[in-house]
């Protein structure tokens, strides 16, 4: 499996793509209406990685992060007033954080990650937009993983070209 | 005038999908030659799929069209097609507009090939229970013609196309000539099974759909290969596994070396020549530089799908024909009708759970229709056919967050229990109050009048849609199905993507436009051959009959061609 993804990295690699979490050079999307300051990027990258790790086994690859995917869908696919919401809600998300003194989410360990997402999540004072923002992230994230090759593949019993249909088959 | 100029044709043909591609390759496989006018781009078999090879994992919105383009286009952004897989073969709202006096999602394609490239491919043939409906139940005119007059043409067009079937032995949806049936599904092998078991007068059967499950010679001579069961047929099918005029009438009408494809050729009118009394030609503005140019042939058939040719006929004025071509009677643009879609059912079949499916399939199950067809047995008229499908269920829990949430997603399988749902596709009876008018200020940036849409449901419609919901749930319930539900979908008419008449075939030319061969009764040099032709609407999906009479006028119209006397 190592093999095969590292295979298929440098494939994308040398197709001219970034798309590896850990690079530096990696592409964003390109945003009509969401802000997309450093800041921004650090937190949707430490969000969707919070909500739902993927890192370690299985390997999963897509043909771009989940944070990329989560905000190109509410770029492009929102209806105006939830993506102003959706919008209101990270940055107030963010402010949360650094009032917190927790800007530096990328440096905390997974299990410190989980528990300043899980203090948002039961928190039931924050605020409406804020809790839009992290619902809206997580849908999409788990859409996200849900619509990957492995998950489609191994999860949903997906083949492209089957070419076959046997009806009734014993489970 | 001399018929060596590249203006001058033996025939012309309007509109390059299913039934006008038909006619094209019928007239120029017996040596007419023949202009073929599309309005919209060229799809070239193959060439222009774009989308075809990807996963679906590689579409950035994962299938999703993006909330702009579906506040700007509402009409087609309710089509279950209209996706990011195939976006780019439907029309856009916004790129050509018409005025809905009453509601009505008009489903486009303008391209060659038209939606024969994103149908749904079901191809169920008439019986007589269908043509003698108007006659007996006393609605729209009488058919001019019966099964007998179309069943060769309906074997004719199923070698050509190829199409998966099995011979049911029913009175109400004749045998045709059908390649090998994909298995059944547990399921729907046991609901078949309990319809047979309970119901003498129904029958769940498998439905027949335009899909190469074998090869033959006509088929390899095409160069289509077998359908593999993506089941992504609506982005063009690299292999030519499921009919579309692209893959197989285009390319075969173009082999001849007959065939003159025209893209970009916007139909504004007929002309009418008063001293022949007959059709000279066709008026056609370019769809990029809008430049007008006149096209000549002895013969014109109308294919511009169905409130496109009654638009182009209502658009064809000329002295003898102040109100359109060949409307001497007034009902140019009436009488249409569609199919209602409005009722659906679903639930949850929990027996074999220990059963599943292996690989896919394109086509599911269909209930012919069983209301009101040896007698009258409703407080409405006629009744509806239905879908039937059926497929195990694997819910996807997402509750929790992290490490919790990956375990849950990973523990994603089937869960043993089975979905199913039905939908039903019901005849709705052709009014003079269901009507496409031309528009008398508003024209398009061809210089054409928008076509206003006039088309409701009706009082038969909605007890119809009542009945469907009792008859399901009762057969649901019996055959122990449970979790049943109902949903009226209240969409307009339309979004059935049936539309048909406007330009009804009849014996009387007081009562309809067209005769038994489809010619306009006042202009018989043209021929209608789609769903403006249709008299009443039946409940089986139209694009085969919409061939098979194409097939049938096409041939009538090449033997008075050779007799010199059209």
């Amino acid at each position: 499996m190592k093999r095969r993804q590292a295979i298929q990295n440098i494939a994308l690699l040398s197709a001219g793509f970034a798309l590896l979490p850990a690079c530096n050079f990696e592409q964003w999307p390109e945003l009509d209406n969401i802000p997309l300051e450093p800041d921004h990027k650090k937190l949707m990258t430490w969000l969707t990685e919070t909500i739902l790790p993927t890192k370690g086994e299985p390997v999963i690859v897509t043909p771009e992060p989940a944070a990329h995917f989560v905000l190109t869908m509410v770029d492009d696919c929102f209806e105006t007033e939830d993506l102003q919401e959706y919008v209101e809600g990270m940055n107030g998300f963010l402010q949360a954080l650094i009032t917190a003194d927790k800007a530096s989410v990328q440096d905390l360990k997974p299990e410190e990650s989980y528990s300043l997402l899980m203090s948002f999540v039961e928190d039931d004072s924050i605020p409406k937009a804020q809790r839009f923002f992290i619902q809206k992230t997580k849908q999409l994230t788990v859409r996200h993983f849900t619509s990957s090759e492995y998950f489609m593949k191994n999860h949903l019993r997906f083949e492209f070209v089957p070419g076959r249909f046997n009806g009734c088959v014993q489970v | 005038m001399p018929k060596s100029t590249s203006h001058h044709f033996d025939a012309i043909v309007i509109g390059a999908g299913m039934s006008g591609g038909y006619a094209a390759k019928e007239l120029c496989d017996q040596g007419v030659r023949t202009l073929l006018l599309e309005r919209g781009r060229n799809v070239e078999h193959n060439k222009d799929y774009p989308t075809t090879m990807m996963q679906p994992w590689e579409f950035t919105h994962r299938g999703q069209i993006p909330h702009q383009i579906q506040k700007e286009n509402p009409v087609i952004s309710r089509c279950y097609a209209f996706r990011e897989d195939a976006q780019h073969f439907f029309v856009k709202d916004t790129d050509h507009p018409y005025v809905q006096d009453k509601p009505f999602d008009w489903i486009r394609g303008y391209q060659v090939g038209g939606r024969s490239l994103m149908w749904a491919r079901q191809v169920q043939r008439w019986s007589d229970f269908d043509f003698e409906g108007p006659a007996r139940d006393g609605f729209a005119v009488d058919w001019p013609i019966r099964y007998k007059d179309l069943d060769a043409w309906y074997t004719k067009v199923e070698q050509f196309v190829g199409v998966t079937g099995k011979k049911d032995g029913l009175d109400t949806l004749p045998d045709g000539d059908f390649l090998k049936a994909w298995d059944l599904n547990c399921v729907e092998e046991y609901f078949e099974q309990f319809v047979k078991e309970n119901y003498q007068d129904r029958h769940l059967i498998y439905s027949r759909c335009a899909h190469l499950t074998e090869t033959k010679p006509i088929f390899q001579e095409q160069g289509r290969g077998l359908c593999l069961a993506r089941r992504v047929c609506q982005r063009g099918c690299p292999y030519g596994g499921y009919f579309s005029a692209n893959s197989t009438l285009i390319p075969w009408a173009m082999k001849t070396g007959n065939l003159t494809l025209r893209p970009h050729s916007v139909v504004h009118s007929i002309m009418f020549d008063e001293q022949s009394n007959k059709a000279s030609g066709v008026r056609v503005v370019d769809a990029n530089t809008k430049e007008t140019t006149e096209y000549f042939a002895d013969i014109i058939f109308l294919n511009a799908g169905t409130l496109n040719s009654n638009l182009i006929l209502l658009n064809s004025t000329s002295g003898r024909f102040p109100n359109g071509l060949g409307n001497d009677n007034g009902l140019l643009g009436k009488y249409v009708a569609f199919h209602n879609y409005r009722g659906k059912i679903t639930a949850i079949h929990e027996g074999h759970p220990d059963k599943t499916i292996d690989g896919k399939k394109p086509n599911t199950m269909y209930f012919p229709r069983f209301r009101n067809v040896y007698e009258q047995q409703t407080d409405f008229l006629r009744g509806y056919a239905a879908g039937f499908s059926s497929g195990r269920m694997t819910p996807i829990e997402s509750e929790g967050y992290g490490q919790n949430l990956k375990e849950e997603l990973l523990a994603t399988k089937e869960d043993g229990r089975w979905r199913v749902g039905s939908h039903m596709m019901g005849e709705t009876i052709p009014k003079e109050s269901n009507f496409v008018s031309l528009d008398s200020a508003q024209v398009d940036e061809w210089g054409i009048p928008l076509l206003k849409t006039n088309i409701d449901y009706d009082d038969n419609d909605e007890k119809m849609l009542l009945d469907f919901f009792d008859q399901f749930t009762e057969m649901y319930e019996k055959a122990g199905f449970t979790n049943i539900k109902t949903r009226d979908t209240k969409q307009a008419p339309g979004l059935d993507i049936h539309e048909m008449g406007g330009v009804r075939m009849g014996h009387d030319p007081d009562s309809s436009l067209l005769n038994r061969w489809n010619q306009l009764h006042a202009c018989p040099n043209v021929f209608v051959t789609d769903g403006a032709c249709m008299t009443s609407t039946s409940t089986q999906n139209p694009s085969l009959t919409f061939m098979a009479l194409t097939a049938r006028a096409a041939n009538y119209a090449i033997e008075r061609l050779k007799k010199q006397d059209i």
